[in-house]
């Protein structure tokens, strides 16, 4: 049925004709969308097509083509080119300052596996490209609020007031070569998982993190989340300076903590400060990145144990030559990161030096090669194009994860898992954490005047995988699960992946953008194909803007995920029932409207979220969100 | 089957939405007028759960609109009380507000009808012992807006019909049933083109 669906969707994707350049990105240009969404990031994966897991649309694991070990969310994020850390206490959920898209120019995401400047493994990257046009300021304040409020009658479900409460304000100021981009983003949402959450689900747990505030005992309790983002740049003909600092505060921050079964509630700080030279018209040396981050968080002491309360630190830098070798220039990049972390509770500490450096170049003149060696990862990959318009790549790694892996790493030295309890929280580990797989790929980009199409596929076989394995079981005794970790590797696992990406505009005023992704698994170990379940096979999505005027937008969405499996319940639903393992698929549909007053000051956006009203959630633990509206006002001067 | 139905209602909504926006296009350019209204009508909430509990006051209604492109842009805040009507049930004002996009179709150079949809926001504010909520509370609605009436050049007296669907846990489907007075005022070229 999955491919049956998809071979439809695919064929519909494909009926033009073409003609032009190969490039493997895929550009979002935020003033060619209007649909509010969540916040930056759902924003960004929503119209790149790109597949999450999420409770709340606070923080989230972006599935990207294929399948990482380790890395939940292994794109790298980049702001206006400089790496910017979206991870904090080597948590891979993923979060970004909350910037409105209508205040970015474009977001970049590049399917090419390569190192980018800081970091030392290759992966996929989305760089966001603010503005820097003139001086102005910029404030927006939105609300969003789903139905099914109780209304007049007290009790017939509980009242969440708003959902989501983002607020940001953006100041820009030009002054010849210098650029400086100040931003302010807040966000106060409804809060992460059911099981610590809902009282009528689990009792017990629920108790773990009971409003702390006596006297409102049944107040609805939320994140809270700020972020500060400062961006400065100076160019000139012969180099460009960019600097970055930024920072991540919340002071109240309930998480649903995988391992340990049990909700934290704690409160995080982090900073990050970067700077990155590029030089415009050197022969050998190209320029360096660096980067300095660091985080601290407390655990809020509500009920015991105690849960998080860490402290990170680490040290990057990347730096990049051009070699004039046979007429054909080589590339070599040289990169190092020292990373470090130490849990406060139980004084353990683990810290880690990874490098690598990467060779670029041409082995003939069309055959592209690259090649990465590091104390972590080893990797080849050939490309060489077929025609104008496609092209075709081969690539192996090797990469040792075991040094990456959050719940392997930081638990097997007991740092972040303190209140693990020896009896109910276990780790087995069968597993040499390293994944080696090799891959084939086709790529192409096509256009004409009407269209735009980019789109890949890849069949991957993985040599060695490590697999990782949670089963949670209740205890009755107990403010937290019982939970068994285990990890084992499998061999000779296969996947074959698609995405594809159409746009087309049949007259100025009417814009379709069509996009289809496909991550199916072909063969291999069955518990990595249960695995396999949990990542959506299929990802399709639709958009229709018609532009009635340049100060009044319509855009109908539609983003269609089918059901997904997380085995991780399995056991907690045949013995409690909640939560289900099976996630209900999503079938959305948004109707927006963008308004424009006052010369553009002035700007308007409404959106009727989840219009066909079906149930949203993104894991079974996770919030359920009903139909919604979205409202924002902003107002922009320019001075 | 159900999403099915649900598609073709949404589309069916969207497709009114468009109809009473785009075949009859205001000829007049955005912001050129400014419209002001105000109208009382009577309630009437048809789900027996309310109706047993509750009896709603008239409505009053203010309104602003203005020619936006594809029909009128019109903003509207309303006031209904729920007045209980068993003696146990708890009494509530609310206060709603919404826009829309209405069109106006006129038959003589006298007698016109708009229609439009609105989209807006029930607000009421509890204050009841021992409810597990937040006290304030705003809930979602959309209505459908018939509104036949006599004008001049710069008044308008119309009759007011309004389907309303409010988007609680326990759904509202109200009617109303009024009349109103609309003033009708000229922007001048400025003005206009600063708003715009």
């Amino acid at each position: 049925m999955r491919f049956k669906l998809f071979t439809y969707l695919f064929l519909l994707s494909l009926s033009f004709g073409s003609s032009s350049l190969f490039a493997q990105k895929v550009v979002l240009r935020a003033d060619q969308t209007n649909s509010l969404l969540y916040n930056l990031e759902e924003w960004i994966f929503n119209n790149a097509n790109i597949p999450f897991r999420t409770y709340d649309f606070g923080s989230f694991e972006a599935y990207s083509p294929g399948y990482t070990y380790g890395i939940n969310t292994d794109f790298l994020i980049l702001i206006d080119g400089i790496p910017y850390n979206s991870a904090w206490l080597s948590n891979d959920y993923l979060t970004l300052p909350n910037l409105n898209f209508s205040d970015i120019d474009s977001v970049v995401i590049d399917y090419d596996e390569h190192i980018t400047k800081n970091n030392t493994y290759p992966a996929y990257s989305i760089n966001i490209h603010t503005k820097k046009t003139g001086n102005y300021i910029s404030v927006e304040t939105a609300r969003l609020n789903q139905i099914n409020d109780p209304g007049t009658f007290g009790g017939a479900s509980p009242n969440v007031e708003f959902v989501n409460f983002p607020t940001n304000v953006m100041l820009n100021l030009k002054r010849g070569n210098y650029n400086s981009l100040f931003a302010f983003t807040s966000e106060l949402y409804s809060r992460t998982g059911q099981l610590g959450y809902n009282k009528s689900i689990q009792p017990g747990l629920f108790d773990r993190t009971e409003a702390p505030f006596e006297e409102s005992e049944f107040e609805a309790q939320r994140n809270h989340q700020q972020n500060f983002l400062w961006l400065q740049s100076l160019t000139s003909e012969n180099y460009d300076i960019n600097l970055m600092g930024a920072s991540y505060i919340s002071n109240q921050f309930y998480e649903w903590h995988r391992v340990s079964g049990i909700e934290a509630p704690y409160s995080l700080e982090q900073y990050q400060l970067s700077a990155a030279l590029d030089l415009k018209n050197s022969t050998f040396y190209e320029g360096t990145n660096f980067s300095y981050s660091s985080g601290v968080s407390d655990t809020l002491d509500y009920k015991s144990p105690a849960v998080l309360a860490l402290s990170e630190f680490s040290l990057s830098q990347s730096s990049r030559f051009t070699l004039p070798l046979k007429s054909l220039p080589i590339n070599l990049t040289l990169s190092n990161k020292y990373y470090s972390i130490k849990d406060k509770i139980t004084d353990s500490s683990y810290d880690h030096h990874s490098y690598a450096f990467t060779i670029e170049g041409f082995l003939r003149n069309e055959l592209k090669t690259k090649i990465t060696f590091g104390n972590d990862i080893q990797s080849i990959i050939f490309q060489k194009p077929l025609s104008n318009t496609s092209s075709l790549q081969f690539s192996t790694f090797n990469q040792l994860v075991g040094k990456n892996s959050y719940n392997y790493s930081l638990h097997n030295r007991g740092i972040g898992f303190s209140n693990l309890q020896e009896n109910s929280n276990q780790l087995i580990n069968n597993s040499e954490f390293r994944q080696a797989y090799s891959q084939l790929k086709w790529l192409a980009r096509l256009q004409n005047d009407k269209h735009s199409f980019t789109g890949f596929a890849f069949l991957r076989h993985y040599w060695k995988l490590p697999n990782e394995l949670i089963q949670y079981t209740p205890n009755t005794n107990s403010l937290q699960l019982d939970t068994e970790l285990s990890y084992f590797d499998s061999s000779n696992d296969g996947l074959f992946v698609i995405q594809t990406y159409l746009t087309s505009h049949y007259s100025e005023s009417l814009r379709f953008k069509t996009m289809l992704g496909g991550n199916f698994f072909l063969y291999g170990n069955t518990t990595f194909r249960d695995h396999y379940l949990s990542i959506p096979a299929i990802t399709f999505s639709e958009s229709i803007q018609y532009i009635v005027d340049e100060n009044f937008i319509l855009e109908l969405f539609y983003k269609y995920v089918p059901v997904r499996t997380l085995n991780e319940y399995e056991n907690l639903e045949e013995l409690t029932g909640f939560p289900p393992k099976q996630v209900r698929k999503i079938s959305m549909l948004n109707f927006s409207s963008g308004m424009w007053f006052f010369n553009k000051t002035l700007e308007l956006k409404f959106t009727l979220r989840n219009l066909l009203n079906n149930t949203e959630s993104y894991d079974t633990n996770g919030m359920y969100y009903s139909m919604s509206v979205y409202v924002s006002g902003k107002i922009n001067f320019n001075f | 089957m159900r999403l099915y139905f649900k598609t073709y209602k949404i589309c069916s909504v969207l497709f009114l939405s468009c109809l009473t926006t785009t075949s009859i296009q205001s000829q007049t350019s955005p912001f050129s007028i400014i419209e002001i209204s105000s109208s009382m009508s009577s309630s009437t909430i048809v789900d027996d759960n309310y109706s047993e509990r509750w009896k709603l006051s008239n409505k009053l209604s203010l309104s602003v609109s203005t020619p936006f492109y594809l029909g009128n842009l019109r903003a509207f805040i309303d006031l209904i009380d729920y007045e209980s009507n068993d003696g146990q049930s708890v009494d509530f004002n609310s206060v709603n507000y919404a826009i829309g996009l209405s069109h106006r179709i006129g038959f003589t150079r006298f007698l016109a009808i708009d229609g439009g949809v609105n989209f807006g926001i029930q607000k009421i504010a509890k204050d009841i012992p021992n409810v597990t909520s937040d006290s304030i509370e705003r809930e979602l609605f959309y209505a459908f807006l018939l509104e036949p009436g006599i004008r001049t050049k710069y008044i308008l007296f119309y009759g007011s019909f309004e389907y309303r669907k409010i988007y609680n846990f326990e759904r509202q489907n109200l009617y109303f049933l009024g009349a109103g007075i609309r003033v009708r005022l000229f922007t001048p070229d400025k003005i206009r083109n600063f708003i715009d």
